[in-house]
């Protein structure tokens, strides 16, 4: 999905702020997959993710008038999202691992040359995702940040609200575990 | 050179060590297999998970949220003034503030025993009664005894 250029975001959100509806609809629809695809990896319910990010655009809509430039669009919006998740699984008390929908293991890159590459393909999207579910929410969630979103750490740190350096450590640490949970 | 820690070789994979901490490690890993190969699996896995689908929510929500944000508060920004809403919004507090000065300066009035505002009827014919107002001494039951005292040929 292409992204904004800032001038086009800043220029964006100051309309939305005036009340302009069509530029508050720009920004979801310039961020509303983004929003999804880590809502949907974080509660592995695809239900829960619509309706997540969802709430997390209202949310924005309700907050608009506090928006200051300084602050960056998208580690904002993350942030709200990460807020509604993690109160999701709190009340969820226990997270199952739940498969994602089979349409999406579907999805292999298109250069995949063979029928067997194929199949090889789906399944190492599948134990891929089968072991991000099993990573905490903590370690999962930097992941998808990092190495999904493909956030610099100092966003990342925003977003989280750690320090560069516990980013670091805890990108590192999720990497080591998902490496365990993946089979050989 | 040891062996480094996990930490530097995956932030190595995201370039996000000084540049001479970078340089180090580089020269480590030539000479270290073990440490090459762990780079190797962290490089792996975050391509891998970089390839991995994009699930899309599958809709247009801005056109879905219109319907919605109707009902929540819109942005302070947003909201419509009209000219001379202020004045108009002080009306109500003016009114009272000036019906409260009316009836204060009335009943002043009364008390000081001056001025139109006191009825012929109650102060003219008799001033003695306006001192029922007055201040009542402690312990004292009525400010003007002769007024309050019942008379003593009651039938």
């Amino acid at each position: 999905m292409p992204q904004p250029s800032q001038f086009d975001e800043t220029d964006c959100i100051a309309r939305a702020q005036r009340g302009e509806v069509a530029a508050f609809s720009e920004l979801v629809t310039r961020n509303q997959d983004r929003i999804y695809r880590f809502l949907v990896r974080m509660t592995r319910s695809q239900e829960d993710a619509r309706e997540l990010t969802q709430e997390t655009f209202l949310s924005v809509y309700q907050a608009l008038p506090s928006w200051r430039p300084q602050a960056q669009l998208s580690t904002w919006l993350f942030r709200i999202a990460r807020n509604q998740a993690l109160d999701r699984l709190r009340r969820a008390r226990h997270v199952e691992f739940v498969a994602l929908d089979d349409a999406l293991h579907q999805q292999v890159p298109a250069d995949t040359p063979t029928p067997e590459a194929m199949l090889q393909a789906r399944q190492r999207i599948a134990e891929l995702e089968r072991a991000l579910a099993r990573l905490s929410v903590e370690h999962r969630e930097i992941l998808l940040l990092r190495d999904i979103e493909d956030m610099p750490y100092e966003d990342i740190a925003q977003v989280l609200g750690i320090g560069l350096g516990t980013v670091k450590s805890r990108i590192a640490r999720a990497r080591a575990g998902l490496l365990q949970h993946m089979p050989r | 050179m040891t062996c480094p820690r996990i930490e530097d070789l995956s932030a190595f994979v995201d370039h996000a060590l000084p540049a001479r901490r970078q340089a180090a490690l580089q020269s480590h890993l030539r000479a270290c297999p073990v440490c090459s190969q762990q780079l190797d699996a962290l490089r792996a896995l975050r391509q891998e998970l970089h390839a991995l689908p994009s699930p899309t929510l599958g809709f247009d929500l801005a056109a879905q949220l219109q319907e919605r944000l109707r009902d929540r508060r819109p942005p302070r920004a947003a909201r419509p003034r009209r000219a001379g809403w202020d004045l108009l919004g002080w009306m109500p507090t003016g009114l009272a503030a000036g019906a409260a000065l009316v009836s204060g300066l009335w009943m002043g009035g009364l008390l000081l025993g001056t001025g139109a505002a006191i009825p012929t009827t109650f102060a003219a014919a008799d001033p003695a009664m306006a001192r029922v107002f007055d201040p009542v001494p402690p312990g004292g039951l009525c400010a003007a005894t002769e007024i309050c005292r019942l008379p003593r040929n009651l039938p």
